[in-house]
């Protein structure tokens, strides 16, 4: 059981046969494990899969079995599992005998999206959802006693219900959640105003770490993500949009192509792609690489990584287009007057989602109906974005959304290849038309991180303190992109995530008597969107490289230094300190290894990490990373650290690898070009979990935003103090091995 | 879930404690959205429709359609129809006047939506009374960024 | 000059109304939309459109940044007898726009 100050050490590496089998136990019996995702299914129905349907949240079956029904997207951070738990913890039911059930967004729109939001992104997956999950599960608790005490003709409040099986103690009777099903889902629902959720000290399920029930089907092969989706029927399609974003597709030249072995079919797609359509997709894809095509490249064809890099530079300084989020005191005084004064320019670049499973998405439409079998965050935008190409009324539209090999941000609210594959299907109605991007296409038609700079200006007192800091961010807004509307007064604070004044999401930890903290928009030609941890990933680079730059000029201990900073801030320090700890930042190193510290807060949670590193010439090596996060309450502790172990590669491959510009288009199209974290470059990652139980903050995106900068301050420790700047690594001639 | 929170919630604000104002457009109370047409009086369900899918793909153009039963009469006819948002960052998205050749009150129109929201039809009868129309739009393209 | 594609149809007898649809090609420019050097682009839209029949004001719009790019409307207009129909709008920039019909009823 957690109390609230225990800490959660869980170390990666290899699975001790002794922890293997503790955690097999946890999930135990296990035979009624498993999944049931919705097949093509004719009509709007959800299937009570043999049992009844208590409420929208929770099917109950003769055998005890139960069935959670969860609305978010699996995309490997764990979300189902952690859901299934917050209404099992509430339903009292038996764990070994849960199963869950997704459903169609077709299905959430016949019930008045009685399941509310499907839609997985931003960290929302637990802290959006626990409440009215909980209460689904509660409710559903609340049904089963009332179906036994007038069963029995006693009252509610004489029964226990433990693992399913209620009994009432005065006449020994005893009967189970199976038994009581039918009867209980007759019951009208409770109104959530008339019961509490359990106390988190009271709970059994919530805070272990069950084995997610997804993990086999990955190890064994049977899972099944969008891109494994099979048709009787089927045609592929391989397609190949503008390479300059903005510009035209004029014309292609068939003929050529057309020829060859299975080729059915060369289709414009829309005004900036043609795709072909085959009999396998490597004959599709190997056509399309042959295919003369025309293009009109526009006059986004002149931007490079140069023209940008100017563009941003120019930012830095202007007086145009810029606004102070946060002007405490007088920060060109402070700094004036200060005795030693630091100034740095810091630079990340565009990276882009790479996610494992290249975007695709198969697609069927007849006159009457459009389906759409896709990896996809948000199954409605899916749903939503087929009905809008097809023109058909929503209701004949239909969604499967499998188990995502990879989100990340790429498949939220961006559903650009189900448009694609949906206006490739209505070329051929009644096939279905299975569209994969190669992952060239894929790499160099993301949502790119965007790309900024940052120039921080910092004054130390002759005590070494920090008397005033003048940052300001010129970068690209995403907001601008997708959602300009959005941007209030034509202040894009979302860009200054994490430096934000305010408590509660992405809070700022540090006071500082005098601070400016200031945005310019300065945007590209290339598209941009959020990339797991958005704009927590470079304003956590940019302000907590600098602050040990200042630390070095203060002559101070980077860990002390901030903890000087950091005082009104608790749980910013409680990480803080939790990370310092573990790493044991004051005992001594051994020769050559050099440490690192990093913290910052996003999407609601703290999280700091401290990095060591050793460096041979020009190459890096990280051996160990220290990660503790502050979530406020734990769902699933091996999960977190699973997330957290997870986002230590992903932002280990924003130190190496970027997405540049060259005629106006992307260079990197591949791995060769665009590192990333490989197994042999991970270091010994310790994640310490420190829930203090009073919110409910996020886990898939918070960590992440520390990984870079520990690892950045741990190698310019190592290099005698010597930063780096300007990411990726190699612009210093470094890189990771 | 306190009253405070639930309100913040309703507001679309953030999920810690604090509130975090302007980080994103927020929605409207239906009081206040009303008010400039209204005034002090209320309008009242009945006599409009309108038609709005349930699920919208991006917001920058979505279909809806909007009609008033009145005879339309020079003694009964609608005045003028609005159609408001609950979120946008303008809230009166477009407004109709009838003259007296204007038959059936059936107007079909696509819309921008920033974002999930209610969809408002309000419209004024030649007796001055307000009646009123409502539809819930997701918005599901904008549902990826850190804000709902 | 603003293009546009005005479709009409008729009512089939003076009692019954008759459709206007009409399409016009409008940016229908926000303001909320922000240049590479960070400015926001300036509002354009098309205001005010108004409807004439034989010459006798029968419909007015009044349109704003929510109303989607290229401007759809369809309305429906009491047609007593055949006539003209007259559509004038307007954008911020100062531009007009035009589209007419002869609407001929049968008999």
């Amino acid at each position: 059981m957690t109390s609230t100050t225990q800490l959660k050490n869980v170390s990666n590496g290899v699975l001790t046969r002794r922890q293997f089998v503790v955690s097999s136990a946890m999930a135990s019996g296990g035979l009624a494990l498993g999944f049931h995702f919705p097949a093509a299914a004719q009509s709007n129905e959800l299937s009570t899969l043999g049992g009844s349907e208590i409420n929208a949240w929770v099917v109950v079956r003769p055998d005890d079995s139960c069935v959670i029904r969860i609305a978010r997207a699996e995309m490997g951070q764990g979300t189902h599992t952690g859901l299934a738990q917050l209404v099992a913890e509430e339903l009292e039911c038996d764990w070994s005998k849960v199963s869950l059930q997704t459903f169609t967004p077709g299905q959430n729109l016949a019930r008045k999206r009685v399941w509310r939001n499907m839609s997985t992104g931003g960290s929302r997956g637990i802290r959006e959802s626990q409440e009215y999950v909980r209460q689904g599960g509660a409710a559903a608790r609340i049904m089963l006693l009332q179906a036994a005490s007038a069963e029995w003709k006693v009252p509610v409040g004489e029964l226990k219900v433990e693992k399913g099986i209620v009994s009432h103690a005065a006449s020994g009777k005893t009967t189970s959640y199976g038994k009581l099903a039918a009867q209980a889902a007759l019951l009208p629902a409770p109104d959530p105003k008339s019961f509490s959720l359990k106390n988190p000290k009271d709970w059994k399920l919530l805070g272990k770490s069950p084995n997610r029930l997804d993990t086999a089907p990955k190890v064994n092969g049977t899972i099944k993500y969008g891109i494994d989706t099979a048709l009787p029927g089927m045609q592929y399609a391989a397609i190949k949009a503008c390479p300059v974003f903005g510009g035209k597709l004029v014309s292609f030249d068939a003929t050529k192509i057309s020829k060859r072995r299975g080729i059915k079919a060369v289709v414009r797609v829309d005004d900036e792609s043609v795709a072909v359509v085959a009999d396998s997709f490597w004959r599709a894809k190997s056509a399309l690489e042959v295919l003369p095509i025309k293009w009109d490249f526009g006059a986004n064809a002149k931007e490079s990584s140069a023209s940008i890099a100017k563009r941003l530079k120019e930012g830095l300084t202007s007086t145009e287009n810029v606004f102070a989020d946060i002007d405490i005191g007088n920060v060109g005084e402070a700094i004036q007057g200060a005795t030693k004064k630091i100034e740095a320019v810091y630079g990340t670049p565009f990276v882009s989602h790479a996610c494992m499973e290249p975007m695709n998405c198969t697609a069927r439409v007849t006159a009457d109906r459009a389906e759409v079998w896709v990896s996809t965050q948000n199954a409605e935008a899916a749903l939503a974005a087929v009905a809008a190409v097809t023109g058909l009324h929503i209701e004949k539209c239909e969604a499967y959304n499998p188990p995502l090999g990879g989100g990340f941000g790429r498949r939220g609210g961006t559903q650009d290849y189900v448009r694609q594959a949906a206006l490739i299907a209505k070329q051929f109605l009644g096939t279905p038309i299975k569209l994969i991007w190669t992952r060239e296409e894929d790499m160099s038609h993301d949502f790119f991180r965007p790309i900024g700079q940052c120039r921080l200006v910092a004054g130390l007192n002759n005590q070494g303190d920090l008397v005033g800091l003048h940052l300001r961010v010129s970068g690209q807004s995403i907001n601008a992109f997708v959602a300009p509307h959005n941007i209030v007064d034509g202040k894009d604070r979302r860009q200054l995530q994490g430096y934000w004044k305010d408590a509660g999401e992405a809070q700022l930890g540090y006071t500082v008597p005098n601070l400016r903290v200031e945005y310019a928009m300065r945007n590209t030609h290339v598209p941009v969107g959020p990339w797991r941890g958005v704009n927590t990933n470079q304003n956590a680079i940019y302000l907590e490289c600098f602050m040990d730059e200042v630390a070095r000029a203060a002559g101070k201990d980077p860990l002390a230094f901030r903890r000087s900073l950091i005082t009104n801030h608790p749980k910013h320090l409680g990480v803080l300190d939790a990370a310092a700890d573990k790493s044991g930042w004051n005992s001594p190193l051994p020769a050559g290894r050099f440490r690192g510290i990093a913290q910052f807060m996003g999407y609601g949670s703290y999280t700091a990490a401290v990095a060591e590193v050793s460096i041979k010439g020009n190459d890096i090596r990280v051996h160990r990373l220290v990660l503790a996060t502050n979530c406020g309450h734990a769902v699933n502790p091996v999960q977190i650290a699973s997330q957290i172990e997870g986002s230590v590669a992903y932002g280990m491959d924003s130190l190496q690898a970027e997405s540049s510009i060259k005629d106006g288009r992307i260079v990197e199209k591949n791995f060769d070009t665009y590192p990333i974290a490989r197994m042999y470059q991970m270091p010994k990652i310790e994640s310490v979990i420190a829930p203090t139980y009073d919110f409910w903050g996020g886990v898939g995106e918070p960590t992440i935003c520390v990984v870079a900068p520990a690892i950045l301050n741990a190698i310019a420790a190592a290099r005698g103090g010597k930063p780096v700047r300007m990411l990726p690594l190699k612009n210093e001639g470094l890189r990771l091995v | 879930m306190n009253l405070r929170r639930r309100l913040l919630w309703a507001l679309g604000l953030g999920w810690g404690w604090g509130a975090t104002p302007a980080l994103f457009a927020q929605h409207v109370s239906q009081e206040e959205l009303l008010r400039p047409y209204v005034g002090i009086n209320s309008a009242q369900k009945g006599r409009v429709k309108l038609e709005i899918a349930r699920l919208a793909d991006n917001g920058f153009n979505v279909p809806l359609k909007v009609s008033v039963q009145s005879p339309m009469t020079a003694q009964d006819h609608v005045r003028r129809l609005l159609l408001l948002s609950n979120r946008n960052p303008r809230p009166l998205m477009a407004g109709f006047e009838f003259g007296p050749g204007s038959d059936q009150v059936l107007i079909s129109t696509r819309v921008r939506l920033g974002g999930s929201q209610t969809v408002y039809a309000l419209a004024q009868t030649s007796d001055g009374i307000w009646w009123l129309d409502t539809a819930e739009v997701e918005v599901t393209e904008s549902a990826c960024l850190d804000q709902t | 000059m603003m293009h546009s594609r005005l479709q009409i149809i008729p009512a089939k007898r003076p009692s019954q109304m008759t459709t206007v649809r009409l399409l016009i090609r409008h940016p229908m420019e926000t303001g909320f939309r922000f240049e590479v050097n960070g400015s926001a682009v300036t509002k354009n839209v098309i205001h005010t459109l108004t409807a004439l029949f034989d010459g006798k004001p029968v419909f007015k719009a009044t349109l704003g940044s929510g109303v989607s790019a290229d401007p759809f409307l369809e309305f429906q207009v009491r047609t007593p007898q055949s006539g003209e129909l007259l559509l004038q709008w307007q954008d911020d920039a100062g531009e007009t726009g035009e589209a007419k019909a002869l609407i001929s009823l049968p008999g």
